[in-house]
C-alpha cells in the first residue's frame, strides 16, 4: 500500500467568489460550499464562519475538527464508510490535504440520548485554553448547523456530520487537481530485520455501551461506531480517515486522528529506528470482564502474529475503558512485546494513585497531566468578543445539564475551561510530577 | 462486592468479590426474560452470602455460575 | 558574610560508630562534632554548611524505649535548633528507617526541615514517605557515597528555605503528590523514545511508577446468616424518582440514604439512576438490579438472613477520586456499623 500525500498548506481563509487554493491562501465560496448542506432538506440551518489563530473567538460547542483531504486517485474516498460513503479500503495512491485548517462541527446536537455522554468542548483561538490545544493553531472553518428538530437523534447526528464532510469534501475538492507544494509518500516499505518491529495500538471509544445502539454517532471505524473485535489497519487507511468522527476531547478528533504525531513520527521513523508492522485499532467500552479480557488477549495477539517486539498504546476514553487498555498493555507484556502506554491521568488528590488499576507490567508509562481541568492550574478563562456557535452553556460540565434549571453562562464571558483536556496523542508537553 | 468488572475490585482492596453479569444490569439478566432473570438474580445474591460466610485471606472471586439450585428454605 | 548553615545528623548506633549489633540498645546520645558517617556527610557538604552536632541512638532503643527516646531527640533538636536534620542512610535496615522517618517526622514538628535516605523498600518507606522528604540508596552500605551527594544538596536545598522541584529531578522518593507541569519534550516523542530505549536494552523512567494498591484484611466471615443484618449499597446512582435531594450525577460529594423497610422490592417508575458513567435505562426498568431488595427480601422471608438494614445506601460511582471514595466509605461503614449491620453487599456499576 503506496499513498501518495500532497499537502496544501493554509496561511489564510477568506470567503470571496469562487472556491480556491494559491499560495497559501483559501478562498471559500461560501454560498457554493453551503449549496451541497442546503440540499439536504433535513438540514434547518447552516453557515460558515472563519476563526483564525490568535483572535479572540471562542467556538462553542464543538463537535468535530475535520481536516479537507480528498483522493485524487486510488481507490475509495477519505473519511470512508460514513452514510453511504464508500467502505473500499483506502490508503493507496495519492491524497490531497489542506493543512493548517480544520472544518469544526458546530451544533446543539448531543451523541444521543441515553444519558452520560454530552458534548462539552470548545475552542478558544487564544489565551490559556488555546495555549493547550491544536485546534487554536489552525484556522477553523466553522459549521454552524442544526437539524430539523423533529428527527430520531441517530439521524440528527447522521445529518450535522454528514454536512461537514460535505463541507470538507468541497474545500480540499479545490486542491484536488492541482500540484502540491509539499508530496510525502508513505509506503511500509522493507526494512531491516535488525530493526524491531512495532505495532501501534489505537483504543478509541465506542458509544454502544452508552447508548445501547449500535448506530450511535462518535468514532468510527469505517464509519462502524459499535464494539467490534480489534481492526488492523495500514497506517495508510487512518491518514485516509478511516479512523474518524470524534468522541468528546478537542484531542479525539477526526483531526487529530489524521495529524496523530505518535503515529507520523513511528511512521517516518520505519526503516530507521523501527519497522513499524501496523496499527490495532481496539474499539473501547466492553461492558463485562470476559469481554474486556478477551479482546486485550486478542489485541496482544494480533501484535504478535504480526511479529511485533515492541507496541505503543493509546486511549482516548476514561473510566471503566481503562481495564481493557491496560490488560492490552499487560497482554502484550506477557506475550514478550515491550510496550510503552501513553495517559492522563486521575484526580491525584489526596495523594491516592491517579491511575485507576495498579499493573505491574505496565512500567513504562508517559504522562500527559491529568484530564480533568480543575488539576491543570489554568484558572478562569478571559472573555472573548466574539463567539461562533452558541451564546449560552450550562455552568460548569455540561453533564450538569441534565440537572432542570441548571444556571446558563454566557459562553463568551469569563468561563472556566471545559472539564476535560486530554492529550491523548501527546501532542503537547504537559504531563506531571510527583513531588 | 457485586461487580460485573469484577477484576478492579479484587487488585484495588476488596476481599469478597462477587462477579455481576453486565454493568447495565449487575443481578440479573433482562435478555434472559422474567423467571430465568430471577433465578440468575437470585443465584448471584445466594452467592453473595455464601460469600459472607466464606473465609478468606484475601481476595477472592466468588462465581455464582458454582452456586447451585437450592430450596429457598434455611436448611 | 552569611550565618553559616547548621546540620544535625541522626545516625544508629553502627554508623556513629561506637558498635554493632549489642550497642543497639545504646540510649540517645548528643555530640557537639561529627561521628562515623556524619564525618561523610560533612565532606559531602564541604563549605556550605557545618555538621554543629550527631545524635545517636541505638535502633533497639528508639524502637524499645519509644517514648523516652523521641522525647530527648525533640529536646536535643530544641536545644541544638539546627537549620536542617540529616537522618540515615538507614539502607535496609528496617528500624533504623523507621526511626529515621519518625525523627525527620520530630524535626518538622519543631520547625526544623528535615530529610532521610533509606533503599525503597526499607519498611520506614512505606511508613513515612508521605510526610518525609526521603533520599532513595542503594541496599547496603557500599552505596553510602552515592547517596550521600543528594542528600546534602537536598539539605542545604531545605536549610536554605528553597522551593523543592519534583521527586525525579531533586532525587528523592515521590511522596504521593502529583502536579502538573510541562516537560521538554511533546509526549508523542517521549513515547518514542521510551519505546526505544526499552527496547534497546537501555535505562528509562516510567513517568508514573507503579504503586501497589492497599490491600485491607478480610472482615471475618458470617457465622450464621439467620441472625444477619444485611444493608444494601450501590455506587450505581440509584435515587427515588425525580432526584428528590439532588444528588449529582457524578463526583460525589455525599451519600444518601434512603429507607427501604416498607419496600418489598424496588418498582420501576419510583427509582431512576442518576449516573453518566453507564447506559441506565435497564436499572431504570429494574432498580434491583443495583440494589438487590426483591431477592433479599424474599431471602429474609424464607429465614435465610435475619434482616435487611432499614436503609439503603447510594452514590453516583462515576468521576469520583479514590481519596473522595475512601471518605465516602468510611462514613457509610461507620454509619453502618453504629447500627449494628452485621454485612452488607455493595453493588457497582
Amino acid at each position: 500500500m503506496r499513498l501518495e500525500l500532497g499537502t496544501f498548506p493554509v496561511s489564510e481563509v477568506r470567503f470571496g467568489q469562487g472556491t480556491r487554493w494559491q499560495d497559501g491562501v483559501l478562498t471559500i465560496d461560501r454560498e457554493a460550499v453551503l449549496r451541497a448542506v442546503h440540499d439536504d432538506p433535513l438540514v434547518a440551518t447552516a453557515s460558515l464562519e472563519i476563526a483564525r489563530p490568535g483572535e479572540s473567538v471562542r467556538i462553542w460547542p464543538v463537535r468535530d475538527v475535520v481536516e479537507p483531504r480528498i483522493k485524487v486517485n486510488g481507490p475509495g474516498v477519505t473519511y470512508p464508510g460514513w452514510f453511504g460513503r464508500s467502505i473500499e479500503t483506502v490508503g493507496q495512491g495519492r491524497t490531497h490535504r489542506l493543512s493548517g485548517i480544520g472544518v469544526t462541527e458546530v451544533s446543539s446536537v448531543n451523541w444521543h440520548d441515553a444519558g452520560g455522554d454530552f458534548v462539552d468542548e470548545f475552542i478558544d483561538m487564544s489565551g490559556p485554553w488555546a495555549d493547550l490545544i491544536p485546534q487554536s493553531e489552525i484556522v477553523n472553518v466553522c459549521l454552524v448547523v442544526e437539524p430539523e428538530p423533529a428527527l430520531a437523534i441517530q439521524t440528527k447526528n447522521e445529518v450535522v456530520h454528514r454536512a461537514t464532510l460535505a463541507i470538507s469534501d468541497a474545500l480540499a475538492a479545490a486542491v484536488r487537481d492541482l500540484t502540491p507544494p509539499q508530496i510525502e509518500v508513505f509506503e511500509l516499505s522493507p526494512a531491516p530485520a535488525s530493526l524491531p518491529g512495532v505495532v501501534y495500538i489505537q483504543c478509541v471509544h465506542s458509544p454502544q455501551a452508552m447508548s445501547h445502539s449500535e448506530h450511535t454517532f462518535c468514532t468510527g471505524t469505517y464509519g462502524l461506531t459499535r464494539l467490534t473485535p480489534p481492526w488492523l489497519l495500514h497506517p495508510n487507511e487512518i491518514l485516509d480517515g478511516a479512523l474518524s468522527g470524534p468522541y468528546r476531547t478537542l484531542f479525539a478528533t477526526s483531526w487529530t486522528v489524521v495529524n496523530n504525531p505518535i503515529l507520523l513520527d513511528l511512521y517516518r521513523r520505519h526503516g530507521r529506528d523501527v519497522r513499524l508492522l501496523g496499527v490495532i485499532a481496539f474499539r473501547t467500552e466492553w461492558t463485562t470482564q470476559t469481554e474486556k479480557d478477551l479482546m486485550a488477549e486478542q489485541a496482544a495477539k494480533l501484535a504478535q502474529m504480526l511479529g511485533a517486539q515492541g507496541a505503543i498504546v493509546t486511549w482516548d476514553a476514561g473510566g471503566n475503558e481503562y481495564i481493557e487498555v491496560v490488560h492490552t498493555v499487560r497482554a502484550c507484556e506477557r506475550l514478550g512485546i515491550k510496550t510503552v502506554f501513553l495517559t492522563s491521568e486521575d484526580s491525584p488528590e489526596g495523594g491516592a494513585p491517579s491511575l485507576l488499576k495498579p499493573v505491574p507490567e505496565a512500567d513504562a508509562i508517559v504522562t500527559t497531566g491529568f484530564f480533568n481541568t480543575r488539576y491543570l492550574e489554568i484558572g478562569t478563562l478571559p472573555a472573548v468578543e466574539r463567539i461562533i456557535g452558541y451564546g449560552e452553556k450550562a455552568a460548569g460540565r455540561a453533564v450538569d445539564a441534565t440537572v432542570v434549571g441548571a444556571p446558563l453562562v454566557d459562553s463568551a464571558g469569563a468561563i472556566p475551561p471545559p472539564w476535560r483536556h486530554d492529550d491523548h496523542y501527546g501532542f503537547t508537553r504537559l504531563s506531571s510530577f510527583a513531588f | 462486592m457485586i461487580s460485573a468488572i469484577y477484576d478492579l475490585a479484587l487488585t484495588t482492596g476488596a476481599n469478597r468479590v462477587v462477579r455481576g453479569c453486565r454493568i447495565e444490569h449487575v443481578c440479573g439478566n433482562p435478555d434472559l426474560g422474567p423467571d430465568k432473570d430471577h433465578e440468575y438474580g437470585l443465584r448471584i445474591i445466594r452467592t453473595a452470602l455464601r460469600a459472607l460466610g466464606t473465609k478468606v485471606s484475601g481476595p477472592t472471586l466468588f462465581d455464582p455460575s458454582e452456586e447451585t439450585v437450592e430450596a429457598a428454605h434455611a436448611s | 558574610m552569611p550565618k553559616p548553615i547548621r546540620v544535625v545528623h541522626y545516625l544508629n548506633q553502627f554508623f556513629a560508630g561506637i558498635g554493632g549489633e549489642a550497642s543497639a540498645n545504646a540510649p540517645v546520645t548528643v555530640r557537639h562534632e561529627a561521628l562515623g558517617a556524619a564525618r561523610a556527610l560533612q565532606a559531602a557538604l564541604r563549605d556550605d554548611a557545618t555538621l554543629a552536632a550527631t545524635i545517636v541512638c541505638g535502633d533497639n532503643f528508639f524502637h524499645d524505649e519509644h517514648e523516652r527516646a523521641r522525647s530527648e531527640v525533640r529536646e536535643a533538636l530544641r536545644i541544638l535548633r539546627p537549620d536542617v536534620l540529616v537522618a540515615g542512610p538507614a539502607f535496609e535496615a528496617g528500624r533504623y528507617g523507621i526511626a529515621c522517618g519518625e525523627v525527620c517526622r520530630l524535626a518538622a514538628a519543631e520547625g526544623v526541615p528535615a530529610v532521610a535516605a533509606m533503599h525503597p523498600s526499607n519498611p520506614g518507606v512505606l511508613m513515612h514517605r508521605r510526610e518525609v522528604l526521603i533520599v532513595p540508596t542503594a541496599a547496603s552500605a557500599a552505596g553510602m557515597q552515592e547517596a550521600l551527594a543528594p542528600l546534602a544538596r537536598l539539605a542545604l536545598k531545605l536549610a536554605r528555605g528553597e522551593a523543592l522541584g519534583s521527586a525525579e529531578s531533586e532525587g528523592y522518593l515521590p511522596r504521593g503528590v502529583r502536579k502538573v507541569g510541562f516537560r521538554a519534550e511533546p509526549g508523542y516523542r517521549r513515547a518514542i523514545d521510551m519505546l526505544l530505549a526499552k527496547l534497546g536494552g537501555r535505562p528509562y523512567v516510567s513517568e508514573i511508577p507503579y504503586q501497589a494498591a492497599e490491600m485491607v484484611e478480610p472482615a471475618s466471615p458470617i457465622t450464621d446468616l439467620r441472625r444477619l443484618s444485611l444493608a444494601l449499597v450501590t455506587t450505581g446512582g440509584l435515587v427515588p424518582i425525580g432526584n428528590p435531594d439532588g444528588q449529582t450525577s457524578g463526583n460525589a460529594q455525599k451519600y444518601f440514604r434512603y429507607p427501604i423497610d416498607q419496600l418489598q422490592s424496588l418498582r420501576p417508575g419510583e427509582w431512576e439512576a442518576y449516573h453518566v458513567g453507564y447506559f441506565t435505562h435497564l436499572v431504570n426498568k429494574n432498580p434491583n438490579y443495583v440494589l438487590p431488595l426483591g431477592y433479599m427480601r424474599e431471602l429474609e422471608q424464607a429465614g435465610v438472613i435475619g434482616s435487611v438494614h432499614p436503609y439503603a445506601y447510594t452514590l453516583p460511582g462515576v468521576s469520583t477520586s479514590v481519596a473522595q471514595s475512601e471518605m465516602l466509605g468510611r462514613g457509610i461503614a461507620a454509619q453502618l456499623r453504629e447500627a449494628k449491620v452485621g454485612a452488607c453487599l455493595l453493588v457497582s456499576t
